[in-house]
């Protein structure tokens, strides 16, 4: 490594500065900053300040990798992109729209009736209204309804939904492990009356008969958490 | 996981009360909210535990941030799926916690091979989580440097992390990135400089 004019020597020597405090030079180019802090008192300055950034970054590492990172604001946008909430927004929209139907049916007798009954006529006609109307309802609205499915009587229940096991634990419902092995289904836990420590937790969507026994399998592994687990009779 | 039962939840979360802490209690709030749908509560809670998570999460995966932030988020989602199976019967972040320290577990037997019965990990790790909050928190001082130094381009973050984190010689940094000696020693200058502007600008004595 030749030496040229000062400028491009102080240049070269802060240039390489970061390897020199890491040790990571050549014996030549070592030699050749040596030479240069011993020439420029302003070297020695930048070389000192070369060891705080050095020590500053090795104490807080985490923050130049924070640093990297989306923020939390950007984060929280991709979260609920995820199925959960659009799950929830459909069901909040449901709501909203069959709140406005009853609304709107409501309404529609109330200007059907206003000021041609007494009291007892129009609580009579409102019941036998009402009445029907749920009839209607219970036969018609399965029908149209896509997101229903019609379950003829005699199907039983190996088609339902409703699958539940029964588990005996020996922490609170809410204990995260337990809330970690069902994270994978949608459930609900309740407590059966009378049995302390015994739930019962049933499962909005039927899993396959290879996830329920590894399910099992799992809660079956887990003495500290469950002292009992089988399939709900 | 929604769980109903006669003898917890309702009592218990209006036993908590203002005396108990103010942030169990708002926090407990929210997750009443949460339970009921409420997205706005969502976003207030994770706003406020997602930093000090990934924070926890990233000191236990070496700094792997952004495997830290996928796990945490992963954790938040559950939050929002069990939100109405909180009891109260602990305060609402040590619930939060659990929640991240178990997913987090799970990566790490799942990934890295750890035992089913080795349960040194999950100490370690619950260790850690028993910290006060405050340790976990990042200061307003930190939150200026981690805001500043997002203003690094990648190229000069990729550089900087490869001379002080790696402390690799600038033979290999040309090599892996595939260009000259000379604009490895260019481009860490101009790096330095700009790291040392921004460190100097958030009040640090460089």
């Amino acid at each position: 490594m030749s030496l040229g004019s000062n400028n491009q020597i102080f240049e070269e020597a802060l240039k390489l500065l970061p390897w020199y405090a890491s040790g990571q030079l050549t014996s030549t180019e070592m030699n050749y900053v040596d030479d240069a802090l011993k020439a420029y008192p302003e070297l020695q300055d930048q070389l000192k300040t070369e060891y705080k950034i050095r020590n500053f970054l090795n104490e807080e590492k985490d923050l130049f990798y924070f640093s990297a990172l989306e923020s939390s604001e950007e984060r929280l946008k991709a979260v609920f992109n995820n199925e959960v909430f659009n799950v929830a927004n459909t069901r909040i929209e449901d709501a909203a729209e069959d709140q406005q139907q009853v609304l709107g049916i409501k309404g529609f007798i109330q200007s059907l009736l206003s000021g041609h009954m007494t009291k007892a006529q129009y609580m009579g006609f409102a019941s036998v209204v009402t009445l029907s109307i749920a009839l209607l309802f219970a036969f018609v609205e399965p029908l149209v309804n896509p997101k229903n499915t019609f379950h003829p009587a005699y199907v039983g229940t190996s088609q339902s939904n409703d699958t539940s096991i029964l588990v005996g634990l020996n922490v609170a419902p809410d204990d995260s492990r337990l809330i970690g092995i069902l994270s994978e289904f949608q459930t609900r836990t309740v407590e059966v009356a009378g049995k302390k420590g015994m739930y019962r937790i049933s499962f909005t969507e039927k899993p396959s008969s290879q996830d329920l026994k590894n399910l099992l399998k799992k809660l079956s592994k887990n003495e500290k958490l469950i002292w009992f687990v089988g399939e709900s009779y | 996981m929604d769980i109903t039962t006669e003898y917890m939840g309702a009592e218990l979360k209006s036993d908590l009360s203002p005396a108990v802490g103010d942030k169990a209690y708002e926090d407990t709030i929210l997750l009443n909210r949460i339970a009921e749908g409420d997205r706005e509560a969502f976003t207030t809670l994770y706003l406020s535990y997602q930093p000090r998570l990934v924070k926890f999460c990233s000191r236990i995966l070496n700094n792997d941030v952004a495997l830290a932030a996928d796990i945490v988020d992963e954790a938040m989602i559950e939050v929002w799926k069990s939100a109405g199976s909180f009891a109260g019967r602990s305060l609402p972040s040590t619930w939060i916690h659990s929640i991240t320290r178990f997913r987090l577990i799970g990566y790490l037997r799942k990934n890295k091979e750890v035992l089913l019965d080795d349960d040194s990990i999950e100490k370690n790790i619950e260790d850690d989580s028993l910290l006060p909050e405050e340790r976990a928190l990042l200061s307003e001082r930190n939150e200026n440097i981690v805001h500043s130094l997002k203003k690094l381009s990648d190229k000069h973050r990729e550089v900087i992390e490869m001379v002080y984190f790696r402390e690799l010689s600038v033979k290999n940094i040309a090599g892996m990135l595939q260009i000259s000696e000379n604009t490895v020693k260019t481009r860490m200058f101009y790096a330095r400089n700009k790291l040392k502007e921004i460190l100097l600008n958030t009040g640090l004595s460089i």
